[in-house]
């Protein structure tokens, strides 16, 4: 068993007495990492990113996190490490992007003690570098979508973790959002970040991930590189759905088409 | 020399929450000052209260007694509705809302029945009060603990157990006898006259120390209200922080409750208010809701002793109308 792993999960199980949403994952992931999780819906994907956050304990198994059992960490200092994005978040008051995202501050900031300045300036970094210069003082509920998924990236950031856990990040921005948001994640990655990120969009796991994890009800179904995984035999068997895979002409990496069931009569 | 954006607007919201804070406390004072001289020259008052020869024993014995409670129950009442709107993510969440007055009114009503104050005269009420309040929080405690302290099951629970006591405090008002019930009647629209004064001291430091505990949760009142699992991933451990907090405000509110009985509306209102005002970030609005809070009973009480002049309106009904009207208005500009 390697030790230098980030993460590393053995037999781990979860779900209800009569229904297992994980069953039985093997996982190592190594520091640096950009990790894409796919899957059909059901196939267990948030229920891995939540035990990779810690914020689910499988029943059965153990997840080691930089060595030491996830258990054993106060949640205070994992949160210094992992930074975690759910799906949806939705918040009942009008914050402004500053104080959102100061809150990521928190596991750093004293007990007792207000945000300082060394926190804000940490802030107004973070927006800078992700050119949200024209966000300052406007308050949450009057941002669009893409422009919230980026604040809520940024109170992540403000973390400073090690690790970056995202639950379909892109799912309800538009095109360019998606790029957008993925580049941002991209170019983080290229800093040092590990991500691992739950996609729908399989084509967009295809160019941006280097390793994509395919899970099939609870199961890993494959794991390695796009080019073996996002193959038409894998994704047929696992979505139960017609598909071409072709080279993608800029990037060279596989491209996803799904065939439509009408054109399969007649070929 | 070129601003940078942020510069000029951290500027902005921090003089805007100076003149904030320094235009409640100046109110504030004014409201104190009117609270203490109503009726007569203020400046008379002013300087019997400096003077130790003598003050006016009504000031003394009356009116300073009175405002003191005023100050710190609507100081409470308003801290303790910031800390049930965050926890519960719930901007329309108020002191009352987990069923405190519904088991306080319970245990009033029960003393009324058994005519308690022969046995332990004036301590009645706040203790019937205070036991029955804190016998509802006991009830939601180990309810809410079954469902790790979930907002909206917490919301039914405090729905399920105002519903089951005020059908039993009905139907024990059905059967007492009628002078009583118009006390308790009092009692329960709310009234800061009746707290006796021997007591006043007492309840000061159970008011003041948790206001200074709870005014120490600002930052984590802002991520509780982001929900618990996101509130779990920037360390916290929501339902220890729940308990802590629901613990704390139950008292504080039941401690109000038993003090002055169901002031309603200053916890919903004030904090509300205060929110479009100086925004939403909690560690500022805690302060900002303590002394709107303040402001606003001692104000009521000045209105509801005016207002029918001999005739003194019960506080609760002063609160409900101004802090309904001045909501509405609110609510009504938004666009």
């Amino acid at each position: 068993m390697s030790t230098d792993s980030l993460y590393s999960l053995r037999h781990v199980s979860y779900g209800y007495t009569h229904h297992e949403v994980l069953k039985e994952i093997d996982l190592d992931i190594h520091e640096g990492e950009l990790i894409g999780i796919i899957g059909p819906n059901g196939a267990g994907k948030t229920t891995l990113l939540r035990v990779l956050s810690g914020y689910l304990t499988p029943q059965h198994g153990h997840v080691r996190f930089m060595g030491t059992d996830m258990g054993e960490y106060d949640r205070r200092i994992l949160a210094r490490y992992i930074a975690t994005l759910p799906h949806s978040l939705d918040i009942p008051f009008s914050y402004t992007v500053e104080e959102f995202i100061v809150m990521g501050r928190y596991p750093h900031a004293g007990r007792l003690s207000i945000y300082g300045d060394h926190d804000r300036e940490f802030v107004h970094d973070i927006m800078n570098i992700m050119h949200m210069e024209s966000l300052y003082g406007r308050k949450i509920d009057t941002l669009s979508e893409g422009e919230k998924q980026k604040v809520f990236l940024a109170q992540c950031l403000a973390q400073d973790p090690k690790v970056l856990l995202l639950d379909e990040p892109v799912s309800h921005l538009d095109i360019r959002y998606q790029m957008l948001t993925l580049e941002i994640l991209q170019h983080l990655h290229s800093e040092g970040l590990t991500i691992l990120m739950v996609l729908h969009d399989l084509n967009l796991a295809s160019e941006f991930c280097s390793r994509i994890i395919l899970l099939s009800e609870g199961r890993i179904h494959t794991d390695g590189p796009p080019s073996t995984t996002l193959t038409y035999q894998n994704i047929e068997k696992v979505y139960n759905t017609v598909v071409l895979v072709r080279e993608n002409p800029f990037s060279g990496k596989p491209f996803v088409i799904p065939v439509s069931k009408k054109y399969l009569d007649t070929s | 020399m070129s601003e940078e954006p942020h510069t000029r607007h951290e500027r902005h919201v921090k003089h805007s929450r100076i003149f904030v804070c320094v235009l409640l406390t100046v109110l504030l004072i004014i409201a104190i000052l009117f609270s203490l001289s109503y009726g007569k020259n203020v400046v008379d008052v002013m300087k019997s209260l400096w003077t130790d020869s003598g003050i006016d024993p009504v000031v003394r014995k009356v009116r300073l007694p009175r405002t003191l409670l005023a100050f710190f129950v609507g100081g409470s009442l308003g801290i303790c509705g910031v800390i049930l709107q965050s926890i519960l993510r719930n901007p329309l969440a108020e002191p009352y809302t987990l069923g405190l007055s519904g088991g306080a009114t319970f245990g009033v009503t029960l003393s009324a029945l058994i005519g308690l104050e022969r046995y332990c005269s004036f301590y009645a009420n706040p203790l019937m009060g205070f036991a029955g309040a804190m016998a509802s929080v006991m009830v939601i405690y180990l309810l809410a603990r079954k469902r790790f302290f979930h907002p909206n099951s917490m919301i039914l629970f405090g729905i399920v157990v105002s519903l089951v006591f005020s059908a039993v405090v009905f139907f024990l008002f059905s059967i007492l006898d009628p002078d009583r019930m118009q006390i308790t009647l009092m009692w329960l629209m709310g009234d800061l006259s009746s707290l006796d004064i021997n007591l006043i001291p007492a309840y000061i430091p159970l008011f003041l120390i948790p206001a200074i505990i709870m005014l120490l949760f600002g930052k984590e009142l802002d991520i509780l209200s982001l929900g618990s699992e996101k509130a779990q991933y920037l360390g916290i451990n929501p339902p220890r922080m729940y308990k802590t907090l629901f613990l704390l405000s139950s008292i504080v509110t039941g401690l109000c409750v038993s003090a002055s009985g169901v002031i309603g509306f200053v916890g919903l209102v004030v904090p509300h208010i205060l929110r479009t005002i100086t925004g939403a970030s909690h560690s500022f609005l805690l302060l900002s809701s303590y002394l709107g809070g303040a402001f606003f009973l001692i104000t009521s009480d000045i209105i509801a002793r005016y207002l029918l002049y001999p005739v003194e309106l019960p506080v609760g009904v002063v609160t409900a109308m101004l802090g309904g009207l001045t909501f509405l208005t609110v609510i009504l500009r938004r666009p």
